[in-house]
C-alpha cells in the first residue's frame, strides 16, 4: 500500500468517523439527561437530511434557510416527544422509556417513506468546487464541514456540561432526580431541553452528512447503531469520548474495506464494537457507570 | 387452577376451528400466528422474565430457517433432522456467545445483540456458497414425522399449532419452578440473586440459549412451511416488531407475550388497507400503549380485574 492510499484511509475513516461521532453527541445530550438511549436519535438525523433535501429541491429555499427550518423543526419534535409521550410516564423503568423511543423510530421512518418514498434524497455540498488533494490523497470539502463542525459541537458540549449551569442541573437530573429535584432543579425543564437539544443535534449531523451519504428512510437505525458504537466505544456520558471514538470506529471500518468486501464493511465495525465492549465493558475511556439499566419492567 | 382451565379451553378452540375456518388464507395466517408465538415467547422468558434484552432475535430465527433449508436442500437429510438440527444449532451458538456478551447490561446489551443480528444477517446475504445470497434457497421440502407429511395447510396448522402449545405449556410450567423464580430474582437484582447463590452468568447464557433454541425451531417451522428463505426475513426489524410486539402484550407475562404474537401476525392483515402506512398503526399503539400502561395489554386486564375484585368487596 502506497502512502497515498494510507493517507486516504486516514482521511475516508476520519470523515465517516466524525458522521458518528455527530450521531454518537445526540445520544449522549439525551442520556446524560435522562438515562435513557433514544432509540429515534438515527431518525432525527435522517428527517434533518429529508427536510433540508425537500426544502432546498422543492422549495427551492437556499440551503442556509432550509437548514436552520430543519433544525427547528426537528428539534420541536423532539420537544413533542417528550411532552406527548416520555414525560407522561408515570411508572415503568427506563427500558419502558427506550422501547416508547423505539415505537416512535418506528412512526417517523413510516411518516418519512409515505412523504417521500424510498428513493435517496441528495442537495448540493455547501461549499462547491472540486475535493482537495493532499499528497495524492482526495479529500472531499464537505468532509471538512463534518469534521470541523463536528469538533466544534464536541468543545461546546463540553463546555456545556462543566461550565454552563444548565448543562451541569442536566447532569444532575440524570445522576439522581429527585435529589435534583430537591435542589430547586425544574427535572421536567431540563429533561424537555435535553430532547430539544439533541433533536437539534441529530437534525445538524442530518443537515451536515447528507451531501455526502445522501437520506434515504430507512438509514436511522444503523446510523443510530453505529453513533451508539461510538459512543461505547469512548465510553458513555462524555463528549469527548464520542468523538474518538467515532474516528476509530471510522478508522477501523476504512481500513477493512481496504483489505475485505465492502459488503462486510458494517460487521466488522460491529464486531470491534462487541470485542471492544466485552474487554471493557465501560468503554475504552472509561465512562459514567450505567446503574439503573439492569430492570426490565 | 384457573390457568389451565384457560388453556385447556383454548385447545378446544384450536382443535375444531378448522371446521369453521373456510379459507387457506386464514390458516395461513394462524400458522404464522404460531410460529410468532413461539418466537415471542422465547423472547418473553429471556427480555420479560430474566431481564436480558435482545435485539437480535431475527439472527437466530435466521439460523434455523437456513438450517432447516441448508440440510434438506443441499444435503439431502430428512425434514425432521433438519428441525432438531434447527433447535441445537441456535441453542449451542446462543449458549456460546451468550456467555460473554451477557455480562453486559441495559442498553450496551440491546445494542450489542442489535449488532449480532445485523452481523448473522450480513452472513445470510454474503455467504452466497451456503445461503444462496439475496436469492435465498428453494425447494425446501415440507415438515415430514413419519408417515405424517405437513404439505396442506391443516396439517401445518395442527403441528405448528401443536408445537406452539407445547413451548407455552413448558414455558408455564418453567417460570414457576425454582429455576424461573431464579430468573425473576436475577431481573430484580443481579446482585440479590448472586447473593442467594444462583449462578447468574450460566443461568443468563443458559437463557439466552433456550431462546435461541425456540427462535430456530420458529425459523424451521417458517421455512419448512414457506418453502422458502431468504435475508430479507430476518432483518433488524424482524427483531424490532418482535420486541415491540411483546411490549404491547405484555413484557412481563407469557399470556402478553401470546397477545403480543397474535397481534402482530393479525394487525397487518386487519390494517392491510393501509399498505405502507401500517407502521404508524404499530408505532402508535406502542407510544400509546406504554405510556398508560407500562404491562401492556395484560396490564390493562390486570387492572380491570383489580377494579373489578374492589366493586365485588364494595357490595359484599
Amino acid at each position: 500500500m502506497t502512502s497515498a492510499e494510507i493517507l486516504q484511509l486516514v482521511i475516508t475513516g476520519l470523515t465517516v468517523g466524525s458522521i458518528y461521532a455527530l450521531v454518537g453527541l445526540g445520544f449522549n445530550l439525551i442520556f446524560n439527561a435522562t438515562d435513557v438511549i433514544n432509540f429515534a436519535q438515527g431518525e432525527f438525523v435522517v428527517l434533518g437530511g429529508i427536510l433540508t433535501a425537500v426544502a432546498v429541491g422543492t422549495a427551492g429555499l437556499p440551503l442556509w434557510l432550509a437548514a436552520i427550518m430543519a433544525i427547528a423543526l426537528v428539534a420541536a419534535l423532539g420537544a413533542l416527544i417528550d411532552f406527548a409521550a416520555i414525560s407522561r410516564v408515570r411508572r415503568g423503568s427506563v427500558m419502558t422509556l427506550a422501547m416508547i423511543t423505539l415505537g416512535l423510530a418506528v412512526i417517523v421512518k413510516t411518516s418519512l417513506l409515505l412523504w417521500v418514498g424510498p428513493d435517496p434524497l441528495y442537495f448540493d455540498p455547501f461549499t462547491p468546487g472540486p475535493p482537495l488533494r493532499i499528497f495524492g490523497a482526495v479529500l472531499q470539502l464537505q468532509a471538512i464541514w463534518v469534521i470541523g463542525v463536528g469538533v466544534l459541537v464536541m468543545i461546546a458540549l463540553k463546555f456545556f456540561f462543566s461550565h454552563a449551569r444548565i448543562g451541569r442541573e442536566m447532569l444532575a437530573c440524570a445522576i439522581d432526580r429527585e435529589a435534583a429535584q430537591l435542589m430547586g432543579i425544574n427535572v421536567g425543564a431540563t429533561v424537555r431541553l435535553s430532547f430539544i437539544l439533541s433533536g437539534a443535534l441529530g437534525a445538524l449531523a442530518g443537515v451536515l452528512i447528507t451531501p455526502l451519504t445522501n437520506a434515504t428512510y430507512d438509514q436511522g437505525f444503523t446510523l443510530a447503531l453505529k453513533g451508539f458504537a461510538a459512543c461505547a466505544l469512548g465510553g458513555f456520558g462524555r463528549a469527548s469520548s464520542a468523538i474518538l471514538g467515532g474516528f476509530a470506529l471510522g478508522l477501523i471500518e476504512a481500513a477493512s474495506v481496504a483489505v475485505l468486501p465492502s459488503g462486510l464493511k458494517d460487521s466488522v465495525a460491529l464486531s470491534i464494537l462487541i470485542l471492544a465492549l466485552m474487554i471493557r465493558p465501560s468503554g475504552l475511556l472509561g465512562g459514567r457507570e450505567e446503574r439503573r439499566h439492569t430492570q426490565a419492567m | 387452577m384457573r390457568q389451565t382451565h384457560v388453556l385447556l379451553a383454548l385447545v378446544l378452540a384450536w382443535l375444531v376451528a378448522p371446521l369453521l375456518i373456510q379459507t387457506g388464507g386464514t390458516f395461513n395466517l394462524f400458522i404464522f400466528a404460531f410460529i410468532n408465538l413461539i418466537l415471542v415467547l422465547g423472547l418473553s422468558l429471556l427480555f420479560g422474565y430474566a431481564g436480558q434484552i435482545s435485539l437480535g432475535q431475527a439472527g437466530f430465527y435466521g439460523i434455523g430457517a437456513y438450517m432447516a433449508a441448508i440440510l434438506t436442500v443441499r444435503s439431502g437429510l430428512q425434514p425432521v433432522l433438519g428441525l432438531i438440527a434447527a433447535i441445537v444449532v441456535p441453542a449451542v451458538l446462543g449458549y456460546v456467545i451468550g456467555r460473554p456478551v451477557l455480562r453486559l447490561r441495559g442498553y450496551y446489551l440491546a445494542m450489542v445483540t442489535a449488532a449480532l443480528g445485523l452481523i448473522l444477517h450480513t452472513v445470510f446475504v454474503e455467504w452466497e456458497a451456503v445461503t444462496g445470497g439475496y436469492s435465498g434457497i428453494t425447494g425446501i421440502p415440507a415438515l415430514a414425522i413419519g408417515p405424517l407429511t405437513a404439505r396442506s395447510p391443516v396439517t401445518m396448522y395442527y403441528l405448528s399449532g401443536a408445537l406452539g402449545f407445547l413451548v407455552m405449556l413448558m414455558a408455564l410450567r418453567l417460570v414457576d419452578t425454582a429455576y424461573g423464580r431464579a430468573m425473576r430474582t436475577m431481573r430484580e437484582s443481579e446482585m440479590a440473586a448472586r447473593s442467594c447463590g444462583i449462578p447468574t452468568a450460566r443461568l443468563k447464557a443458559e437463557v439466552f440459549a433456550l431462546s435461541a433454541g425456540l427462535s430456530g425451531l420458529a425459523g424451521a417451522l417458517y421455512a419448512q412451511y414457506v418453502g422458502f428463505v431468504s435475508p430479507e426475513s430476518f432483518t433488524i426489524d424482524t427483531s424490532v416488531n418482535l420486541l415491540l410486539a411483546l411490549a404491547i402484550g405484555g413484557v412481563g407475562s407469557l399470556w402478553g407475550a401470546a397477545f403480543g404474537a397474535f397481534l402482530l401476525t393479525f394487525m397487518p392483515e386487519w390494517f392491510h388497507e393501509l399498505q405502507n402506512a401500517y407502521g404508524l398503526v404499530l408505532g402508535a399503539l406502542v407510544v400509546v400503549m406504554l405510556t398508560l400502561e407500562p404491562r401492556g395489554l395484560w396490564g390493562i386486564l390486570l387492572r380491570l380485574r383489580d377494579a373489578r375484585g374492589k366493586r365485588e368487596a364494595k357490595t359484599a
